[in-house]
Parts: structure tokens; C-alpha cells; sequence
């Protein structure tokens, strides 16, 4: 095994000019930031070119790492502010009747007949009616296992309101979820 | 604690992030409380499932675009640093020359630094085996994190030489052979024989890319045994354009 360097050890090497740091991070956290990007938006084609956004705003903004945050939070603070703008262009941020394609899945009928594949297309289809607030919380909460404290820093948010507003998304989601396999 | 309270801590209370004292109160209430019981099996289950939700898979190539987006940054950032004033030039020369002076009066001063130094290098000697272990056995991205790695190794030996030299001219991956010419670069004055393998290798690679970033760390470090070797490169009919055209560029303005 190699002598694993820290995410914020390699941080301070990319803000230091070596570019390849930059590499060995976005190997580490791609999937998870592609991840968020399709359950966010449900456009896997739109999702890859966030992603690959995300990155090298990471490169661009290396000189203003400061050594005291974590990594993971600050990517995702970026990744954040690159969907808001993503939805802010396709004027989809605030407005729920009018969702983005679905084009994550594969509609192959052999796959749908799965069945468990097909629950998760009915939850991945009650996520995106969520309203975007709720669905961010859901995401970070549970696919990017963040902490409450995590998210009110991520959303500049307070630790309460998310404990409760998260509460209220699951809850959401649930109804939304139990309404579409009861159709 | 009220219904209200005790549900919006249901989901920390199934994930078992709950302090001590709060859990305790949750589990309390959830024995007496027939509504709320309920609610954290429904909520128990839900969340469950949620958690089994597949990560989507990432599109095919995607990782390759960002090396070679990767790469692109390196080459333009190379170019920027290129137009470098004379002065600046001769101020660094001065600045090394009293470094090393002071160094060396140093070093006469402190003789028990030597002895750390060599315990220390000891250590990273056994540090770097597993390193070169892991350039052998790795592909890709892992390897490009090898290279890395190894770059910053305090002991400049053969063995990490011959590993790095050989991933360079060999590796399949265009950009773990570009990690390995800049690990090397930033080696070269370690060890004298780095740059003798840095020349040889511009007869070996043909990826534009490779060809210019070895004549730019050349040149880049003054090497003059190279110009031969950058002219035959410059005067031959398959070297691509934009190679040709950015080693005239950078022979002049040496």
C-alpha cells in the first residue's frame, strides 16, 4: 500500500502549484460529487459536466485553501453553488411542476420487471418531487453522510432547523413515495 | 420531552448519532408511546431502504477527460512561467549561491545533524520500498498517486530512479508517464543521472504532450547536453507541428 497523504495534505500541495494533487482528489471523490449531481438533477449527461466543473474549480480555487476546513465540506460547498447556478440557467431551482428529464436510468423492460430496481426508480422518481431544499437535505444527510452540524455549515443553515427540515423531507419523501407505488 | 421533539430526533435515534442523554429519553418515551412507536418502525424501515440505493454508475471516460483536462492546465501553466526576466534570473543565482554557503557553514557547525539525517533516511529508505511496490502493482489513477508519493521522498536512490525511469518510457496511462517526467524533474538535482535518463527518454516518447513537457523541464533547468538531442527532435519529419513549433520558441528564448 502507498503512504496515503490526507485530502487536506493534498489540498495544500495543489494550492502549492501541483496540479497532479488535484488527480489523486478527484479519484477519491468523483463518484460521490457525480452522485449527488444525478440524484440532484436527474440528467446524467448534464451531471458528468458538473462534475468535471466541480474539479477544476477545486484546481482554481486551491490558492484560497485554508488548512483548518475539511475537504469534503468545501467540495461540496462548491458542488452546491455550481447546481444552484445549473438550476438557476435552467430556471428549475423554485419551480416543481416543471422537473427535469428523467434520463439516469435504464428503461429497458427486462430491467424495470426487476423489482427491486423498480422501487428504487419510484424512490429516485418521489426524490425529484421533492422541492430542491428537501432534497438537498436528504442528500447530504443520507448519501453523503453529513452531520446536521456538517449541513448548517454546508447550507449556512442553523444545526436545528436542519435537524427539524430534515425530519419534515424524510417525511416527505415517504408520502411521495408510498402515493406512487399506491397508483 | 413531547411527541414532536422525540420525532424530529427519530432519524439521528435509528442511526445511532444521539448523545447519551437524549437517546435515553427517546427510548423512554418510544416504550410508552403506542404513536410514536409506530412512527420509528415506519421511519426504521424507509430510511433502510434509502441507504440501499444503488450509487449511480459513472459514465465511461469521465475521469479520463479530467487527466486530460489535467494535463492541458499543466501544459499552460508552463507556458506562463516561460517569460522569466533576466534579473530574476541572476537575483535566484545570487540568493542560491549564499544559500549554499550558509549551508555548508551550517552543516560544519551541527555534525550531530548529520548523524539525524542519516537515521532519517534510514527510515525513508524503508518507506520507499513499499512505494516502488506499489508502482509495479497499481494502474492508473493509484499509480499516478504512487508517482506522487514517491516525488516526495527525502532518499534519491537507483531503485526509485529505475522505477520511475521505467514508468515513464513504458507506462501504457499518457498521464501516469507525465506524473512520472515532473516526479523525476523535481528530482533532477538529487541525482546526476535523472537528467541522462530525461534526454534519453525524449528519443523515446511520442506523445506530443510527453515530448513537450520533457523539452520544457529541460530547458527549464538549464540543461544543455539536451540541445542535441531537442534539435534532432525538431528537424525530424513526424514530430508534430506544435512540438517543433515549441521548441524553436523555447530555444530562443533561451
Amino acid at each position: 500500500m502507498t503512504e496515503r497523504l490526507s485530502d487536506e495534505q493534498l489540498m495544500k500541495q495543489l494550492a502549492e502549484g501541483k496540479n497532479q494533487a488535484a488527480a489523486v482528489l478527484y479519484d477519491r471523490y468523483h463518484k460521490n460529487v457525480y452522485g449527488y449531481f444525478v440524484r440532484m438533477t436527474r440528467d446524467g449527461e448534464a451531471s458528468r459536466d458538473l462534475t468535471q466543473n466541480v474539479f477544476m474549480k477545486v484546481i482554481r480555487y486551491s490558492q484560497s485553501w485554508k488548512e483548518d476546513r475539511v475537504f469534503a465540506h468545501w467540495l461540496f460547498r462548491i458542488a452546491r453553488n455550481i447546481m444552484v447556478d445549473y438550476f438557476r440557467g435552467a430556471r428549475k431551482f423554485y419551480d416543481l411542476n416543471d422537473e427535469p428529464e428523467i434520463s439516469v436510468r435504464d428503461n429497458d423492460e427486462s430491467v424495470r420487471a426487476m423489482e427491486a430496481s423498480e422501487s428504487f426508480d419510484f424512490l429516485l422518481e418521489a426524490m425529484s418531487k421533492l422541492p430542491p431544499g428537501y432534497r438537498e437535505l436528504i442528500e447530504l444527510s443520507r448519501f453523503q453522510g453529513f452531520s446536521y452540524k456538517e449541513i448548517a455549515e454546508t447550507i449556512e443553515s442553523n444545526e436545528n432547523a436542519v435537524k427539524v427540515k430534515t425530519f419534515r423531507a424524510i417525511q416527505k419523501l415517504k408520502e411521495i413515495y408510498t402515493q406512487i407505488i399506491m397508483e | 420531552m413531547d411527541c414532536e421533539a422525540i420525532k424530529i430526533n427519530l432519524p439521528e435515534y435509528i442511526d445511532r448519532k444521539l448523545d447519551e442523554k437524549t437517546r435515553e429519553k427517546v427510548e423512554k418515551h418510544l416504550k410508552s408511546c403506542e404513536s410514536c412507536r409506530a412512527l420509528h418502525e415506519e421511519m426504521s424501515s424507509f430510511l433502510s431502504f434509502m441507504d440501499s440505493l444503488p450509487s449511480p454508475e459513472v459514465p465511461e471516460g469521465m475521469k479520463e477527460e479530467f487527466t486530460e483536462r489535467l494535463a492541458d492546465l499543466d501544459i499552460q501553466e508552463k507556458k506562463k512561467v516561460r517569460v522569466i526576466p533576466m534579473w530574476t534570473k541572476i537575483a535566484a543565482m545570487l540568493v542560491l549561491a549564499f544559500g549554499t554557503y550558509w549551508m555548508g557553514y551550517k552543516t560544519g557547525e551541527h555534525k550531530s545533524e548529520i548523524v539525524q539525517n542519516q537515521l532519517a533516511s534510514e527510515v525513508s529508505a524503508q518507506k520507499q520500498q513499499v512505494l516502488l511496490a506499489s508502482l509495479r502493482d497499481y494502474t492508473g489513477p493509484q499509480k499516478i498517486e504512487a508517482v506522487y508519493n514517491v516525488s516526495n521522498t527525502p532518499n534519491v536512490n537507483n531503485d526509485l530512479i529505475d522505477a520511475l525511469v521505467y514508468t515513464m518510457n513504458s507506462d501504457k496511462n499518457t498521464n501516469v508517464r507525465l506524473a512520472a517526467i515532473t516526479a523525476l524533474s523535481g528530482m533532477m538535482e538529487k541525482n546526476n543521472r535523472i537528467k541522462q535518463e530525461l534526454i534519453k527518454s525524449l528519443a523515446v516518447q511520442e506523445n506530443p504532450l510527453l515530448q513537450i513537457s520533457l523539452i520544457q523541464v529541460l530547458t527549464e533547468k538549464g540543461v544543455k547536453e539536451a540541445k542535441p538531442q531537442i534539435e534532432s527532435i525538431t528537424n525530424n519529419e513526424k514530430t508534430d507541428e506544435s512540438v517543433k513549433a515549441f521548441a524553436k520558441d523555447i530555444m530562443k528564448a533561451i
